[in-house]
């Protein structure tokens, strides 16, 4: 009998266990929470990172969940103004710069950079302010390199500028403090909180920031949407997805393709047949890293469908540091990151490996799936923590969760191949160690139940 | 050994060998020196009390478990050396049949289905009507009774018509009419040349099915060979007669009776079937007045207890 009836059989099996459904909506639900957590993590800030009009900035999860869905409708139907028609008119807009004396003009041009610094706004912290208080916690650091960069004089208060060399938020924001203490006549803002929705949102602010975009000669990376976009929304969904759910998943499949098996008696069955038992490991492995890639694939696309929908499509922005979406930009991608997404779904799934393979390790030890799960996701968990403590930085590299996160490499430009290859050729050989572990307890073992 | 009289040429080829056949779990010795043969066209039973080591031994036939000691051969492959070419040959049905809930019954059995695709329909369903499931073929395992399980898995043991079919305590939980179906089908399948070989608790189902048998005590062979010459009298009559004691002179006077055992005015007798009503005339004539006269069978645990004696 052929390999692929075995893994055809193993599919249909997956197929109909309650896991095949109960994983889909998991990641559903944390895609929701963290489509809310965004919105919540805005709405504290005053602002909904996905919200079309300025008036709707009520604080309200309520109303910014409303006009979250309106903007997705808007999107749909191709009324969004982050339609590519309107991008390029922003591109040759801010080409243009805009006269000074546009700004006593009584007319607000809703350029899209405007929906950018909204954005931008959900991480004030990373406003290096000349002569204010640096809110990113690097204040050293990011003054240093604004200090490096040329500075320029801006029009209003006489604040510092710095040059075009540096992109992402640190310089919007600072385009915002700017143009908020040109307004106020100040010498430079505080902290982004201290904004009210009033002075956010007046059209003077508005008008003198578009004016210093118009002028400041940016990049286009500052402009074409590179704040927070679908990509980065996706990147960050994918990158806590992997860390928390995805290895749950992967346990719970495991789980059920091995554990479960053996607890009800189908092992037996299945081993009745005349088929070698590597055979039956091989498409039982085959099937949960087929499952974890489509998964995963599906999952990242829908992120990114949602994400693009949401807060709209542009580069893929990533910092250094991802959680606290703060400090020195240290990559940004371009569409190419489309690529890489796909890429990265294939490379999390065959990481997520070793951990199946523990996973199945343990059904043979005691084949109770809560049991098998249970074990398999405190062992993960308490490595995965362990292994970020600078405690044990000089042993980490025992920890097989230290070798899982290759993927994230895929997005660093330029791409640190040997470390990338590294880490999957040792992927690869605790797989192999463990499937071979595995395959002796399985070749040898005595089926009674 | 079962088959003493098998000429050279059969016992080449095709039959199944226990050599021997031991298992020690830990340090606890669960089976011990079982052999036997069987060839094509038998039904073997094992008979054994519960924790005797039968499914034990089924279970080191079809290679599930690795015997410490000894060997079995399957036409003269090693199900512990060439599992697949082993496996090919049997069809088996071990402890309570394990199916996945969520899948009809017709997918449980296709996903088992080992033989070329185009065939796969045509032997399901006649697996199905066979032990009366074919009208619950779309139906979900997870709904079926013990009974229907204990079927399909009959179905899943006889489907591809292999040559060896080994069943584990076939009828458990299957009604007393789908039990005569059952036979009849094993018997129809025992004369088209395949070996059976049983463990089961029902007595009048392995008499009528099997010729030879293995008892088990505590995992050792109490009795090998044929079951016939063990129960010979499977049964005995159960007579309540008064007075007793010119009863039992009666049974002193005849000849036939091979075993008597006395309890008041009740005697539990083994005689030939056909000698009951002469022996209960001959009662009535001596004086005597019988007050019940019933047939009854050895259960399997009798006959054990019997042998193990």
């Amino acid at each position: 009998m052929g390999y692929r009836r075995l893994l055809a059989g193993e599919i249909l099996k997956l197929v109909k266990a309650p896991v095949f459904l109960v994983a889909p909506i998991v990641l559903a639900i944390y895609l929701g929470l963290m489509l809310f957590g965004f919105e919540m993590n805005a709405a504290k800030k005053g602002v909904a990172f996905s919200t079309a009009a300025p008036e709707q900035f009520t604080g309200s999860i309520v109303v910014s969940t409303y006009s979250s869905i309106k903007k997705m409708f808007q999107n749909i139907f191709g009324i969004s103004r982050m339609s590519p028609a309107l991008l390029e008119t922003l591109k040759a807009k801010n080409q243009k710069p805009i006269e000074e004396q546009d700004l006593k003009s009584g007319e607000v041009p809703e350029y899209d950079y405007w929906r950018v610094f909204l954005k931008n706004l959900i991480h004030p912290g990373a406003l290096p302010v000349p002569g204010g208080r640096d809110c990113s916690g690097k204040g050293a650091e990011s003054h240093k390199e604004n200090e490096a960069a040329p500075q320029r004089k801006v029009p209003g208060d006489g604040a510092s500028l710095p040059g075009p060399r540096m992109g992402g938020e640190g310089l919007l924001s600072l385009l915002v403090g700017n143009a908020y203490a040109a307004e106020n006549q100040g010498s430079g803002m505080s902290a982004a909180p201290a904004f009210t929705d009033e002075e956010l949102f007046s059209d003077r602010i508005k008008k003198r920031l578009q004016w210093m975009m118009g002028t400041a000669d940016l990049e286009n990376a500052l402009i074409d949407r590179s704040v927070f976009n679908g990509l980065r929304f996706t990147y960050l969904t994918v990158y806590f997805a992997f860390v928390f759910v995805f290895p749950l998943i992967t346990v719970a499949v495991a789980a059920q393709v091995f554990a479960s098996e053996i607890a009800h008696g189908t092992m037996r069955t299945c081993l009745l047949r005349p088929v070698r038992r590597v055979q039956i490991l091989a498409a039982k492995f085959g099937v949960v890293l087929g499952y974890m890639f489509s998964l995963i694939s599906c999952f990242t696309l829908l992120a990114l469908l949602i994400g693009v929908l949401f807060t709209g499509y542009g580069n893929l922005m990533i910092d250094s540091d991802v959680i606290g979406n703060v400090g020195k930009v240290k990559m940004i991608l371009g569409d190419g990151a489309l690529i890489l997404f796909f890429l990265s779904s294939a490379v999390i799934a065959f990481s997520l490996m070793p951990l199946a393979a523990f996973a199945v390790l343990l059904s043979f030890i005691k084949p109770e799936p809560a049991y098998v799960i249970g074990i398999s996701s405190i062992v993960y968990f308490i490595l995965y923590s362990l292994g970020g403590l600078d405690l044990f930085k000089d042993i980490r590299f025992l920890f097989f969760t230290t070798y899982m996160d290759g993927w994230t490499l895929l997005f660093e430009t330029p791409m640190n191949v040997p470390l990338f290859a590294g880490k999957l050729m040792v992927v690869l050989l605790m797989i192999g160690g463990l499937v071979a572990a595995v395959n002796y307890l399985f070749v040898r073992r005595d089926i009674y139940t | 050994m079962v088959r003493e009289s098998m000429d050279v040429e059969e016992k080449a080829g095709s039959y199944l060998e226990v050599r021997g056949v031991g298992k020690t779990i830990g340090t606890t010795p669960v089976l011990g020196g079982v052999s036997f043969e069987v060839g094509r066209g038998e039904c073997f039973c094992v008979l054994g009390e519960n924790g005797s080591g039968k499914t034990t031994l089924l279970r080191i036939i079809t290679g599930l478990v690795a015997p410490t000691e000894g060997m079995v051969l399957l036409e003269g492959i090693s199900p512990h050396e060439d599992p697949v070419a082993s496996l090919a040959r049997m069809g088996a049905l071990i402890g309570i049949p394990a199916f996945y809930p969520n899948i009809s019954a017709y997918e449980n059995l296709r996903l088992f289905w080992d033989g070329p695709l185009k065939a796969a329909d045509t032997h399901i369903m006649n697996a199905l009507s066979a032990v009366g499931l074919a009208d619950e073929k779309k139906k979900k395992v997870g709904v079926f009774s013990r009974g229907m399980l204990q079927r399909l898995g009959i179905a899943h043991a006889c489907m591809h018509q292999r040559p060896y079919i080994i069943l584990d305590e076939p009828t458990q939980g299957v009604d007393e009419y789908w039990t005569a179906k059952m036979r009849d089908l094993f018997r129809d399948m025992i004369n088209t040349g395949k070996a059976f070989i049983i463990t089961s608790h029902d007595f009048e189902f392995v008499m009528n099915l099997c010729s030879h048998v293995l008892i088990l005590a505590e995992g050792r062979p109490a009795y090998v060979g044929d079951l016939k010459a063990i129960a010979e009298y499977p049964y005995y009559f159960h007579l309540r007669c008064s007075p007793a004691d010119k009863a039992e002179t009666v049974f002193t006077q005849v000849d036939y009776i091979h075993k008597r055992i006395r309890s008041g005015d009740e005697f539990y007798l083994t005689l030939p079937d056909g000698r009951a009503s002469e022996l209960v005339k001959a009662l009535v004539t001596a004086g005597c007045r019988v007050h019940e006269c019933a047939k009854k069978h050895y259960s399997i645990a009798d006959l054990i207890r019997q042998r193990s004696e």
